[in-house]
């Protein structure tokens, strides 16, 4: 036992005592109460495991899932805008249940004329409108989309079917038993939305200058909603911020569009010999040999050619894809078309683009690169991209992802200038959308009702894949010291965090029912997991975990609980107390640090340790046997405390303290021990809900600094405030909290000691301007 | 036939508000302010997403209106203080106090404008009213802090209700 752990051991003694004190102290007829433990486990709030999902937070032994097939026949009128389709449906039911009725998915109907989601708010009138907005408010012509349903059969003969708004029931004649399929037809067509006008996840942007449109075509076929064992039918209505929930199956999918556009979909092209040219295909071949840089297969000149065009011919496309959860296409005559291969683990996957000359000179230079950096940096953290291509799409204003293929925003002016705004905002979109190729497409999370699982998982993803693209491509980031990401770093949180709490919720609420989904969604879940790999976890827990998640539930249905269990049941980190305070609480995070009090040690009682001792009857401690040796700390500055007490050698004040070490020690031993003059108490306080672990750094008076972490289970026994001692032989001139900001702490004026005001942000841009 | 091109030409970029979706970009501003006693002043911070601010003041001021650090257009921060002052009030226990735009910086894709409110004795209340870019979005949300005395008071404005009430006792 050395020396300092004798003093410390009799500080800790002493402040524990001083505690209970006083406790007993308060009043004396406190109520009883509930386990209000910030570290309590969360058996009330995750589901029991069973034997579909265990506790481990795996896939159990009865694990199930159904799948829809889809063989579709599409055609598009560029004239009208018109999208007419037939589809051959083939849904297997792999659940141990027999179910009644399907339920399939009738998204476009959110655009239906009178459609209730535009009455999904409140408010009253605007207190003054421009007359132009009035008219369209009030009088304009309403868009008619919305699904025309023609017909729901089996073998030619009508099934009986029920459409309720965005959800359609389909009645089979008989259930459908575990084990079985049931196979039947839907035609149906709808009107394609202008997607710059009135924005949404899908439809077409009009180019007034050459009279084309660019269609990027997403929800246009009745799709199968997914039956589990959380949700039974997941058929809540599609309100326009939850996404989607969608059973994995095979697609075969054929579209018929002008015979001058050029396409690209969800799938494998079945007839590239018949929809691409020649040369077309020659290109394709060394795009396939170019692991660099992108090769052209469309050049924007014969863009600019077909767009002149507009022939009356049509071609059929020919798509063929196996295990995805949706299918999407993008067609225009205006679309450059470029491409690169990959690399991901032993597969090689081709990354591609197609914009117009809109998008140019920005788009041919960084999106093939944005969207392979994407594949690797995302692979490398959770699986190798399963599927063989990866697609980035130029649209005006919308990023929106879809498996294997997304569109993106990013426009230069009509000059082809751009900022670095724009670049950046082009290349941070693109490795979004093409990271949601992981979240949801393949780890199939409910987007639907957890809105955080894929966007927050992906946001997390994004802020990695970014910082490594500025890695790679350090041309790309001239001027900046690393990729300007927007979300992920815990400072960037804050300003939402301290906000009214009036408009926060829990991250574990449905979409439709948050105030700002961005924040709710993607800021906070991201920034949550980035301070669990940067500041709770470590690297090496962190990604462990992370990659076992993503690989038990690569193409299945995961749940937020199932997340929970695998991060703790990968790592051995008690995370509890993380997700209840992160994910289902509006907490924030504020540490301060209350008060600072130097020590010296002393072998007289202090009138602290006199007063306590008296409470269990010991009222001359000196000579009593069980406090004869007794060390006590003595403040500075307190009314025991005389200067002539501050000597070179600091066990002046302590001889018995002295001796013990004389008598305990060799002098080999006592040589090597260095005797601390000085004795710091820092008591902490938690202004803020959240706990967490308290980083600090103390700096010495010879200037050098020690960083110091202390384990978030301080806060067990006492949730408001909490001390920590120090020994030092140096003098501590200056401690910070958190002083790499990695906590989001919502207020840094209490986070140094001595209480220091630092120019705030405002005042160093007026003392720069002066 | 005028009337049907006028609407056309300005309704066009209204319409955009009137949808009820959106995905990757949420429209929300932060503004923080903060009294200080000794100064008698209000130091404020109020920081915007650049493409929308830009897209305001080309819809407000003039189609080339362009706010980016490597070109920027040259009466900017005129357009800026004009469009603060349109959108932007603030009154101090019922006094209505002038706010003197001082300048911005550009930081990432967003903007952080600097505006100082002088001669500012104790008070008791402040209302803030702010509707800066709910004429470019419907669903913009502005988000308010408030740090007076060490404490800090928050509160949300949409276009649908504007004021904020912050009562520091």
């Amino acid at each position: 036992m050395n020396k300092l752990t004798i003093i410390l051991s009799s500080f800790l003694i002493l402040f524990a005592f001083q505690i209970n004190f006083a406790q007993d102290d308060q009043e004396k007829s406190k109520q009883g109460k509930m386990n209000e433990n910030k570290f309590r486990q969360m058996y009330d709030l995750l589901a029991t495991p069973n034997s579909f999902r265990t506790a481990a937070g795996a896939p159990g032994h009865e694990y199930y899932q159904n799948t829809a097939d889809y063989k579709m026949e599409i055609e598009l009128d560029d004239h009208t805008q018109r999208i007419t389709g037939k589809a051959e449906i083939t849904y297997t039911n792999h659940s141990p249940n027999v179910l009644d009725y399907l339920w399939m998915q009738l998204d476009q109907n959110i655009r239906e004329k009178g459609s209730i989601s535009k009455e999904k708010d409140g408010g009253g009138f605007d207190p003054l409108m421009m007359p132009d907005g009035f008219v369209d408010k009030y009088m304009g012509e309403e868009f008619d989309g919305g699904f025309r349903i023609n017909s729901v059969t089996k073998n030619g003969k009508p099934l009986p079917h029920k459409i309720n708004w965005t959800m359609m029931r389909v009645d089979m004649g008989m259930p459908l038993q575990p084990g079985e399929t049931f196979t039947f037809e839907i035609e149906w067509n709808y009107l394609v939305n202008n997607h710059v006008t009135n924005r949404a996840r899908s439809g077409y942007e009009h180019f007034e200058e050459d009279g084309n449109n660019a269609y990027v075509i997403a929800q246009f076929f009745p799709r199968m909603a997914v039956y589990n064992d959380v949700e039974g039918w997941q058929n809540y209505q599609f309100w326009g911020n939850g996404e989607w929930a969608l059973p994995f199956g095979n697609y075969e999918v054929d579209i018929t569009v002008p015979a001058d556009h050029i396409m690209e979909a969800t799938g494998e092209l079945q007839n590239r010999k018949k929809v691409f040219t020649k040369e077309m295909i020659g290109r394709y071949n060394n795009a396939k040999l170019s692991f660099d840089e992108p090769v052209l297969i469309v050049t924007p000149e014969e863009a600019e050619k077909a767009e002149k065009g507009f022939s009356e011919e049509t071609k059929t496309w020919q798509w063929k894809a196996e295990n995805v959860r949706d299918f999407a296409f993008a067609t225009s005559r205006k679309f450059i078309y470029d491409a690169m291969n990959v690399k991901v683990g032993d597969r090689e996957v081709m990354a591609i683009s197609l914009y117009p000359k809109e998008g140019n000179p920005l788009w041919e230079r960084w999106s093939t690169k944005a969207v392979a950096a994407t594949l690797e940096t995302y692979s490398k953290y959770t699986f190798d991209y399963p599927y063989h291509k990866a697609i980035s799409v130029h649209a005006k204003n919308q990023g929106m992802e879809y498996p294997m293929i997304c569109w993106n925003y990013g426009r230069p002016d009509a000059q082809g200038n751009y900022s670095d705004r724009v670049k950046f905002g082009m290349i941070s979109v693109i490795i979004h959308e093409v990271g949601h190729n992981y979240f949801p497409m393949i780890v199939n999370s409910d987007e639907r009702q957890w809105g955080w699982m894929d966007e927050g998982l992906n946001t997390f993803m994004q802020y990695l894949a970014e910082q490594e693209f500025g890695e790679k491509h350090p041309e790309a980031i001239k001027g900046y010291d690393k990729y300007p990401s927007r979300r992920g770093e815990p400072s960037q949180i804050v300003d939402y965090m301290k906000g009214d709490q009036d408009f926060i919720s829990p991250i574990m609420s449905n979409p439709e029912n948050v105030y700002q989904l961005g924040n709710n969604a993607y800021g906070k879940p991201a920034t949550a997991l980035n301070i669990l790999r940067e500041t709770i976890m470590g690297h090496e827990l962190f990604d462990y975990a992370f990659k076992t998640y993503a690989q038990r539930w690569m193409f299945k249905h995961p749940t937020p609980d199932d997340f929970f269990r695998t991060m703790e049941d990968a790592s051995a980190v008690d995370l509890d107390w993380f997700w209840r305070g992160w994910f289902y609480s509006t907490d924030y995070v504020d540490i301060g640090i209350k008060d600072v009090k130097t020590y010296i040690p002393t072998n007289t009682p202090t009138k602290e340790a006199k007063e306590l001792l008296s409470q269990y009857g010991i009222t001359d401690p000196e000579n009593y046997p069980g406090t004869a040796d007794a060390v006590y700390v003595l403040e500075i500055g307190s009314e025991d405390f005389d200067e002539s007490m501050l000597t070179d050698n600091p066990l002046e004040n302590a001889p018995k303290l002295n001796e013990y070490i004389l008598d305990n020690f060799s002098e080999q031993e006592r040589r090597n021990m260095e005797v601390p003059k000085y004795f710091y108490e820092i008591v902490f306080d938690k202004p803020g809900g959240l706990v967490m672990p308290i980083i600090v750094e103390y700096t010495y008076e010879d200037g050098t600094t020690e960083k110091v972490k202390y384990p978030v289970q301080v806060w067990r026994l006492n949730d408001q405030e909490v001390s920590k001692t120090l020994a030092s032989d140096k003098k501590i001139t200056k401690i910070v909290l958190d002083p790499d900001l990695e906590t989001a702490d919502v207020d840094l004026s209490n986070n140094t000691w001595p209480k220091e005001e630092g120019e705030s942000e405002f005042e160093e841009f007026k003392n720069s301007r002066d | 036939m005028k009337i049907v091109i006028r609407f056309f030409f300005l309704v066009f970029p209204l319409m955009i508000l009137l949808s009820s979706f959106d995905w990757h970009k949420f429209y929300v501003s932060v503004t923080n302010m903060e009294y200080k006693k000794e100064a008698k002043s209000i130091q404020i911070i109020t920081k915007v997403f650049a493409d929308d601010f830009e897209d305001i003041l080309k819809l407000r001021f003039s189609e080339d209106v362009i706010l980016s650090p490597e070109s920027e257009t040259k009466n900017a921060n005129q357009l800026i203080e004009k469009y603060i002052n349109a959108k932007f009030q603030l009154a101090v226990d019922d006094e209505k106090k002038q706010l003197n735009y001082l300048g911005k910086k550009y930081k990432h894709d967003q903007i952080h404008l600097f505006i100082e409110v002088l001669n500012v004795e104790e008070f008791s209340r402040v209302q803030v009213s702010n509707l800066i870019l709910t004429d470019l979005f419907d669903d913009q949300k502005n988000l308010i802090h408030f740090k007076k005395d060490g404490k800090t008071k928050s509160a949300v404005t949409l276009k649908s209700d504007p004021k904020a009430l912050l009562k520091f006792k």
